[in-house]
């Protein structure tokens, strides 16, 4: 059983057909990713899309004047700071009711009195209630009242609001961040189709009960899992045009950066992946147990790699930490390249998936022979019999 | 009937006690949801702590209270909003620059004199502006403190009854949940969702597997018994996943629920009633064991991440919304979360009724394709 270059491609091509043949699975491998791209973002993006938020405004003040018109209309303006809010004017009792059944999630309260106290340079309180249903929904709706309000001080109390604030953006344009997200998406998307595609080219074996042909055609069975590994490599660049090409239509940009650099890191990771999607195919068996493996593997690594927000937010022990995983550094390099155009990490990144793809090309396939034979479920029969005895 | 609906209950729970694996995704896909968000809001901030450099080049009082005000100030669970970090102008802006410093604070020289003569001061914030997102709550941040300066408004009592203008600010919550906290809420009742989902669309494919399925539907049983008994036999069943999850969960995150246990209860109630069609829909479409399992498996997950599980659904577009309120786990999720963090019985009737409607119209179509599949067979 030498093992032939000719086996690894008959077995590439062979896998390829099959994936020809049933357009569901391909499916699969593309919306599986998007689907996730598209939960996010109707999740993220109503911060930062549509008319706002919608906002109850109780106007208690009799005889509103310049402040009152002033702050009604810094309140509705639009905003380059998202959530803008939506001010609805209505009367404290709906305000009150709506409120208290979850209905409208922010009340702005303008007391009676307000005009004549600024006039007067005396001090008046502005009521807001939020319904702080958790931690971050509750910063999304104070910070525009807060930020609305600053802008009134900036505007109308020059002689109170000595301080003010400047912003130095490092590069002059700033990605989307749901663009940011489809692109650091479709780099899940590579890692999720090497997993389920080498996988799953595994668990059609024993699911047709096709094995044993393998392992009697007196071929070597390295060159074939080789083979499938490579299939999984095509197929997991199968979601990856869609993700960019929605990503554009929607947001109108395209990720900085070269198309090479971008093939290189990610067929590296893909091959690493289908690694050990074999290996979970052999293990797993069934193409049904691949997919939440394939896919919540994945999304971990999404997370910890910088896929939702850089790592620098982190902190450095974090970051360190996330070092040491291999797939953080195709995540690290293609998120410098997407945003900024620049490689600085992109030489140790290579080297270091280049080491695992190379690693995985080799171990892969012999972890892969020696766990198709094993009968797991005679090996749990017979724990189950040790201690029942 | 009533003979007939206890049988099938019978027999519908010595299988679920025969084969328990109908648990297993009740209790992965809790438990992976909380790692991966644990992971993802202690690790990428959200709404609490983001890490910034500060840089003080001014001694002044002034600067002394800015900076105070930008190391201490809180967010409504009393996290500083900025985990700040001080350096020197050079260190900062190499960090910054190196990717390893997302943002950084300058409180420059002249900031205090500048305030003295009645002058404008301006303190600068570097950016990565990697996403609008990171700019937003960074500006969001910075504005905050800065508000509280002019407010006169500084550590330690961020004191604003001498502010032109204050900020009274209530909550509808007594003690505003974290995100994590929230999250655990939530994936008490994704539990109960994915069990009473999958389980009922695993048992529904087994049952065509072995043709089990076929036999039932051809005996003389009225067709609305056999769907009344497998939901009647579906509720101790989902509730089970609930044994387990539950105490976890809630000892584990520390959470428990302020709300009305009764109201959580039958809220949990009119969840299993509503989704135990829909497996059932998905088992006889489907006809395959591990394939409905898949299906009902992303079905959960798809409507729990849009129906609100990770965050309150509250901010997005009314159009979006609509949308999303189709989905019977949108209200679920509505529900629960409302209950389970304040003791009320306000706003709850439209969700109650979509719950228990989605119920009936499902179990209406499990009859037809009933129906179908015997005139088939």
């Amino acid at each position: 059983m030498n093992f032939s270059f000719r086996v690894v491609k008959a077995s590439f091509i062979k896998e390829l057909r099959v994936w020809r043949r049933s357009p569901q699975k391909i499916v699969l491998v593309i919306l599986i990713p998007f689907m996730f791209f598209a939960g996010f973002s109707i999740l993220m993006g109503g911060v930062y899309f549509g008319s706002g938020v919608e906002t109850a405004v109780v106007l208690n003040e009799q005889n509103p004047g310049v402040y009152t018109e002033g702050l009604l209309e810094i309140l509705g303006e639009d905003d380059f700071v998202p959530p803008r809010l939506d001010p609805i004017l209505m009367d404290a009792e709906t305000a009150n009711r709506l409120f208290q059944n979850g209905e409208i999630l922010l009340v702005i309260t303008i007391p009676d009195g307000f005009e004549t106290a600024v006039t007067n340079n005396e001090s008046v309180s502005i009521h807001v209630q939020v319904a702080n249903i958790h931690e971050d929904l509750t910063k999304n709706l104070r910070m525009p009242v807060i930020r609305k309000l600053d802008i009134f001080y900036q505007t109308y109390f020059l002689n109170d609001s000595l301080v003010d604030f400047e912003m130095v953006d490092l590069r002059p344009f700033t990605p989307p961040r749901l663009a940011y997200m489809a692109w650091t998406i479709s780099v899940y998307s590579a890692m999720f189709g090497a997993v389920f595609a080498a996988g799953s080219a595994m668990t059609q074996e024993f699911e047709q009960e096709t094995m044993e042909e393998l392992v009697l055609s007196n071929q070597s069975p390295y060159a074939i899992y080789i083979g499938k590994m490579f299939s999984g490599v095509v197929m997991s660049f199968a979601g990856i045009p869609f993700l960019f090409l929605v990503s554009y239509i929607v947001f109108g940009v395209w990720p900085n950066g070269d198309i090479l650099t971008f093939f290189s890191l990610v067929f590296l990771l893909a091959l690493f992946c289908s690694g050990i999607g074999i290996i979970a195919g052999a293990v797993f068996r069934n193409s049904v147990f691949v997919v939440p493996v394939a896919a919540l593997a994945g999304v971990f690594y999404w997370i910890v790699g910088g896929g939702i927000a850089p790592l620098s937010l982190v902190g450095e022990t974090f970051g360190i930490f996330n070092e040491y995983l291999p797939v953080s550094n195709v995540y690290r390099s293609l998120i410098r390249m997407f945003v900024e155009g620049s490689y600085t990490s992109l030489l140790v990144d290579l080297s270091v998936i280049g080491l695992f793809a190379v690693v995985f090309l080799v171990i892969s396939p012999i972890i892969t022979d020696r766990l198709t034979k094993v009968d797991f479920g005679r090996k749990l029969e017979d724990l189950r019999k040790r201690r029942a005895r | 009937m009533l003979r007939a609906i206890a049988a099938i209950v019978k027999k519908d729970l010595k299988q679920a006690k025969r084969d328990p694996k109908f648990l297993g995704p009740s209790l992965i896909i809790p438990f992976v949801f909380l790692l991966v968000y644990t992971i993802m809001w202690t690790s990428v901030g959200g709404g609490e702590s983001f890490a910034c450099g500060l840089v003080v080049e001014d001694i002044s009082p002034e600067a002394n209270d800015m900076t105070n005000i930008l190391e201490n100030m809180v967010s409504t669970t009393n996290h500083t909003w900025f985990s700040i970090e001080r350096y020197d102008l050079e260190t900062a802006d190499e960090l910054y620059r190196n990717g390893e410093l997302i943002a950084y604070i300058v409180i420059p020289e002249g900031f205090g004199a500048n305030i003295s003569s009645g002058q404008n001061a301006t303190a600068v914030m570097y950016i990565n502006n990697v996403n609008d997102d990171i700019v937003k709550n960074y500006i969001h941040r910075f504005e905050a403190a800065v508000l509280l300066f002019n407010q006169g408004a500084v550590h330690p009592d961020f004191d604003q009854s001498n502010a032109p203008i204050a900020m009274d600010e209530s909550f509808s919550l007594a003690a505003t949940p974290s995100n994590l906290k929230y999250m655990a809420a939530v994936a008490i009742i994704l539990s109960l969702m994915a069990c009473s989902l999958a389980s009922q669309a695993m048992l529904t494919a087994t049952e065509f597997e072995t043709g089990a399925l076929q036999d039932t539907l051809n005996s003389p049983a009225s067709r609305l018994a056999l769907v009344l008994g497998r939901t009647i036999a579906a509720i101790p069943r989902s509730l089970s996943a609930l044994l387990i999850s539950a105490p976890i969960i809630c000892i584990t995150m520390n959470v428990f629920p302020v709300g009305n246990l009764l109201i959580l209860f039958g809220i949990l109630l009119l969840t299993i009633l509503a989704l135990v069609p829909i497996g059932e829909l998905i088992g006889m479409k489907i006809r395959n064991r591990e394939q409905s399992l898949l299906a009902s498996v992303l079905i959960v997950i798809t409507g729990f991440i849009v129906g609100g599980g990770m965050a309150p659904i509250g901010l997005s577009p009314f159009s979006v919304r609509m949308i999303m309120l189709i989905l019977p786990t949108t209200h679920s999720l509505a529900l629960w979360s409302r209950v389970f963090f304040l003791d009320t019985i306000l706003g709850l009737t439209t969700s109650m009724l979509y719950l228990l409607g989605t119920w009936i119209v499902m179990s209406a179509l499990v009859i037809h394709q009933m129906k179908k599949e015997v005139e088939h067979s």
